[in-house]
């Protein structure tokens, strides 16, 4: 009968730690995965002064008015420039483009006055905000209407 | 000679495996720690309304935190409490006064469900301005690619 050979000498104490091993790919698949499914959130930012007249320095330039509709159109005036369908607001953001410009031009800091209805959803709103955010024009003033 | 010497005779290969769990927990810390680099509690009933030209937190000091659901209640920053009137203004005193003492200039975090009307956001932005805070964040998501 051949002996069995006999297996190496096997230190003190030594650990099995295969099951560690998975644990650890398991918490690091989770953390891999969780990472991504979360929606980070990102900001606008603006400034929307409380009290009446912000700026301090001489005559500027012509406030842009805009209003929100309560079914969230967005009109100048009584002229529509876009309809609330999603997130693209086109044409006002072709004329806070033509605005910023002109306002450039004379060197005014361009300011928008937003009349919003009541009733508007904050996506329309923020349609609004985030036409304004890509001129980067963040002076602005907020009216609610009813 | 109880076995043959030949080339492909094969020993017991046990691989090292401590370098590989070293990378594995440097991995693991990496995510640990990214995923909890920016820390503004989250109200998970408010889903933000979407702006494609937001820009990333970079500065999350200062911020006061107001949830606004889709229905239009009002609620503090994890969700834990619905404010009226008051207790918005309550609030904002409060959270306001809180940053003064740590140096942090106050804003308002405004978190607006897309759904919810108009009326809310303008009651807590006229909350906040009545206390002087004239900055606004609003919280929004990217759009799907």
């Amino acid at each position: 009968m051949g002996k069995r050979r006999k297996k190496p000498q096997e230190s003190i104490g030594e650990m099995d730690i295969s099951s560690l091993i998975d644990v650890s790919f398991l918490l690091l698949f989770y953390f891999l995965v969780s990472s991504s499914l979360i929606e980070t959130e990102n900001d606008l930012k603006m400034n929307i002064p409380s009290s009446a007249p912000p700026t301090s320095e001489g005559p500027s330039i012509e406030p842009l008015y805009i209003t929100i509709r309560p079914n969230g159109d967005i009109y100048e005036g009584d002229q529509l420039l876009d309809r609330y369908i999603g997130f693209e607001v086109p044409l006002l953001s072709s004329r806070l483009e033509f605005y910023n410009a002109s306002a450039k031009a004379t060197g005014e800091e361009p300011t928008v006055q937003i009349e919003v209805s009541m009733a508007a959803e904050n996506q329309s709103f923020m349609n609004v905000l985030n036409a304004l955010a890509g001129e980067q024009i963040s002076q602005i003033s907020v009216l609610g209407v009813q | 000679m109880s076995r043959k010497n030949s080339p492909l005779n094969e020993e017991d290969s046990t691989m090292d495996m401590s370098p590989m769990i070293d990378m594995v927990f440097l991995l693991l810390v990496f995510f640990l720690v990214n995923a909890n680099m920016i820390s503004v509690q989250i109200d998970k009933n408010v889903k933000a309304p979407t702006g494609s030209n937001s820009k990333p937190q970079l500065n999350v000091e200062g911020r006061i935190v107001v949830n606004i659901r889709p229905d239009g209640s009002i609620y503090n920053e994890d969700g834990s409490q619905r404010l009226d009137a008051n207790g918005l203004t309550n609030y904002i005193t409060e959270r306001k006064a809180f940053f003064e003492n740590k140096k942090e200039r106050p804003r308002l975090h405004l978190r607006g469900d897309k759904s919810a009307v108009f009326r809310f956001s303008q009651k807590v932005m006229a909350a906040a301005g009545a206390q002087g805070i004239d900055e606004v964040m609003f919280a929004v998501v990217m759009p799907d690619k």
